[in-house]
């Protein structure tokens, strides 16, 4: 995966050194880029580039960014945190909005609650999340003015009023997924014989919901919420150029521009391994859910 | 029945409980105390390095105005007059070759590293010169010979040569501030995010790609600034920052995008609270199309002309800028640069002339062409389709490339367009003269069009002694330039920023976005 995401990023076309400068506003010398270049080994065979940087990983050095020159491993560092606790709010709201909306759904099928559930639906997840993002600074923004537009101010730090239309943004397209998700894993856990029994035994309906219900139907939502985590890191790239946050998708998006080949593959790498250590943990909770599927 | 009832219950306790967690849901703009005057401002980049040395983008500039000086500064609103910074007054030999500064005694540094020095010149300077550190300003400091420190406030430079652009090649040029040499042994590279200058404000904290805090420097040689604090904050969706600005949650924004800036426009004038700053007198920047020689059928200077005959200027900026009084471009050269005149050959719009041009030429059916520009800039797109459709109607077919920025430089470095888009910005005139210079062809440089018409006439304007003499050369440049038509010179665009109306003593953004918050005042 890494030599793979190496190779794609150097047959883009663009040079990282030659986007250092803003060639509209100063000039600068072939000669001046030439040198950098090969200070920065970048004039070097790309298999021997590749070797070089992964001897470095290999102890745990990720290099130094070419436009910031700050190692990329404090970038990454400094920058998670904001992306991460994005995440977890596109998350709570995937789980608050969505599992509600889909089990009110199944319980009421075919109703005028199912019907819209099923609408919102499909616009959360057709809907560009950027397009969602903007139109909630617009309207809770902008004509209600009841949360800063801005995003966030130098030495503040981030409160749920900074993060609720963030993660109302990012959590659409997965609250809308796991919505539809709910209802037809509900709808197929009440098809059985012991929700018939637990109701005739006439247990409280929020304790039916909960143990009997929603014990059953965690594991394909769960599974879901899972796999969807690496769809919310995904989505947060665009949404924090929106909400002007500064993380992991903010620093992606300028490595990208300038070609920022070391910047580049280590984000790539914490992606990756982020993914794998998610599923990792899907996996564990999955048969931790269901006896069945327990390992040794 | 009850299920669902549940489930609903369930629903609103848990937005009952969001509403309760979120304290303060928004506090209004100016919650702060109310002695402290603060300005925030937006800008679409962060912070890079904050070091003149090797300082990068917009938002690295605009600080290191309001943090550094440097020995003279620019008279406000032009770029061809000096006034005095640091040093306080200066005397030139007669063979022009030897400046001497005499700098102030009472400029002194951020943060308590005493008073300014000929010392402090003496090592910023040669650091800059130094070849190894590939410094910001080391083509402006090729003229000099060496820098000494003659006592603790004089400096001696010495040039080569005579050159006469000097003092306003270092008035505008960064990296030539002044940099203390203590502070910077001591801070080594965490100079970038922590400078010390000695400037009107100095640098609270700032954070790397994003936004910074200046405080007012009470000890600046001007007088304190009238603004206490001045926040910086990256908003990468100008639209966005737009909405801040009109909310008042920002004070000050500088615009790129036709669209906002219309938008903003509209909003000034029906008194609500926003003014526009702009003036289409001042501007070193010219949008223009560059026209590559080397490719057929733009090597005849007929069809080059016949294509300048076929754009209706006046329409198109105005189109284009929404309505905003933008000045048409018929000189290749911004008006703001010294030796600017509109004494030049002017193509009216004319596509009967245009046609009839092209048929001269052996071109009576047209051509196809292709125009390549860069999609970050907001008003390439809008211009290549209207000229396309312009060009229509004498038969020219246009076919815009609007691509990313990677792919176009690189496409540009390599000579490989027909027509490249491109509005550089210089705010001295011998850097503006190096796109109509042979030598800088690609991939030496940005003179895209190849075209080697005035090469002599530029050598030979340097070595003038006076400006005027130099300006009457210029002059002929820019006709010559105008009869050759390597360019097609559309209009001279500004440096459009937008503030709250509260916000005064702003002047006008020549050349490189400056932002001189010093100079400004908040009255509310």
């Amino acid at each position: 995966m890494v030599f793979l995401a190496f190779l794609v990023i150097h047959l883009a076309p663009g040079d990282p050194v030659d986007l250092l400068y803003d060639v509209d506003r100063r000039s600068v010398s072939p000669e001046q880029l030439h040198e950098i270049r090969h200070s920065l080994g970048l004039d070097r065979p790309l298999l021997y580039q590749f070797a070089r940087y992964l001897g470095r990983v290999a102890y745990g050095d990720l290099g130094v960014s070419i436009a910031a020159r700050q190692p990329v491993a404090s970038e990454i560092a400094r920058n998670a945190p904001s992306t991460l606790r994005l995440a977890l709010a596109g998350v709570l709201v995937a789980v608050l909005i969505g599992m509600p909306a889909g089990i009110l759904g199944a319980l009421r099928r075919n109703t005028w609650i199912d019907h819209v559930a099923l609408a919102a639906a499909v616009v959360g997840i057709a809907a560009p999340n950027f397009w969602i993002g903007i139109l909630l600074i617009y309207v809770f923004g902008f004509l209600l003015g009841w949360m800063p537009i801005a995003g966030s101010q130098i030495g503040v730090a981030d409160s749920v009023a900074v993060l609720l239309l963030p993660g109302l943004t990012v959590g659409a397209a997965g609250a809308a997924l796991l919505a539809r998700l709910t209802r037809s894993a509900v709808l197929e856990v009440l098809r059985h014989e012991y929700i018939r029994t637990a109701r005739a035994k006439g247990l409280r309906p929020s304790r039916v919901i909960w143990l009997h219900i929603m014990r059953n139907a965690a594991i394909p939502i769960v599974t879901a919420l899972g796999l969807s985590f690496a769809g919310l890191i995904g989505g947060s790239v665009i949404v924090e150029l929106v909400f002007s946050r500064r993380g992991l998708g903010w620093l992606l998006v300028g490595a990208i521009n300038n070609r920022d080949y070391t910047l580049l593959q280590g984000l790539i790498l914490v992606y990756g391994a982020t993914i794998v250590v998610i599923n990792l943990i899907v996996d564990l909770v999955y048969g931790f859910l269901d006896p069945r599927v327990r390992y040794a | 029945m009850s299920y669902s009832r549940s489930v609903w219950y369930g629903m609103i306790a848990s937005l009952v409980v969001l509403v309760l967690l979120v304290p303060g849901w928004k506090s209004g703009p100016a919650a702060a105390a109310p002695a402290k005057k603060k300005l925030a401002f937006s800008i679409t980049v962060g912070v890079g390095s904050l070091d003149p040395l090797n300082s990068q983008g917009s938002s690295d500039s605009i600080i290191q105005d309001n943090v550094f000086s440097g020995l003279v500064r620019h008279k406000p609103g032009t770029l061809t007059e000096v006034d005095p910074d640091l040093a306080e007054r200066w005397t030139v030999s007669s063979d022009g070759t030897v400046y001497t500064f005499f700098l102030r005694r009472n400029a002194r540094w951020h943060d308590g590293y005493g008073p300014v020095t000929a010392q402090d010149v003496k090592y910023t300077w040669q650091r800059v010169m130094d070849p190894k550190n590939r410094a910001n300003g080391f083509d402006t400091l090729a003229p000099v010979a060496s820098v000494d420190a003659v006592d603790q406030f004089t400096v001696r430079v010495t040039l080569k040569e005579r050159y006469t652009p000097f003092l306003i090649n270092i008035a505008h040029e960064w990296g030539t501030f002044i940099v203390n040499q203590r502070a910077v042994e001591e801070r080594g590279p965490g100079f970038a995010l922590r400078p010390v200058g000695s400037g009107p404000y100095r640098v609270v904290q700032a954070e790397s790609r994003g936004g910074a805090l200046l405080e007012a420097f009470g000890d600046y040689w001007e007088g304190r600034p009238k603004i206490d604090e001045v926040e910086m904050r990256v908003i990468p969706e100008e639209a966005v920052a737009t909405l801040a600005l009109l909310r008042g949650e920002i004070d000050y924004e500088i615009v790129r995008d036709p669209v906002n800036i219309g938008a903003l426009k509209r909003v000034e004038a029906a008194g609500r609270g926003i003014i526009v700053n702009m003036d289409e007198h001042f501007s070193a920047s010219m949008f223009a199309l560059w026209l590559n020689l080397k490719k057929k059928p733009l090597d005849d200077v007929r069809v080059r002309r016949a294509l300048l005959h076929a754009i209706d200027r006046p329409a198109l900026v105005r189109r284009v800028n929404e309505g905003l009084i933008i000045r048409v471009a018929h000189s290749a050269v911004p008006p703001s640069l010294l030796g600017f005149t509109e004494n030049v050959g002017q193509y009216r719009y004319d596509p009967t002339l245009a046609k009839r041009m092209l048929t001269e030429a052996g071109l009576p059916t047209g051509f196809t062409i292709k125009a390549l520009g860069q999609s970050s800039a907001p008003f390439f797109a809008p211009t290549l389709t209207i000229i396309q459709a312009m060009w229509a109607s004498v038969g020219v077919r246009l076919e815009p490339e609007i691509l990313e920025r990677g792919i176009v430089r690189t496409r540009q470095r390599n000579g490989d367009y027909d027509i490249t888009l491109s509005n550089p910005t210089r705010s001295e005139i011998d850097a503006f003269l190096q796109f109509f210079h042979s030598r800088f062809s690609p991939p030496a440089g940005t003179a895209f069009t190849f075209y080697n018409g005035v090469d002599s006439l530029i050598e030979q304007q340097v070595r003038l002694q006076t400006s005027a003499e130099r300006a009457r050369i210029i002059g002929e440049i820019q006709r010559r330039i105008a009869e050759d038509v390597p360019v097609l010179p559309l209009w001279y665009p500004m440096e459009i920023t937008a503030s709250r109306d509260y916000v005064v003593g702003h002047i006008p953004n020549i050349g490189w976005w400056r932002a001189q918050f010093w100079r400004m005042d908040l009255r509310r």
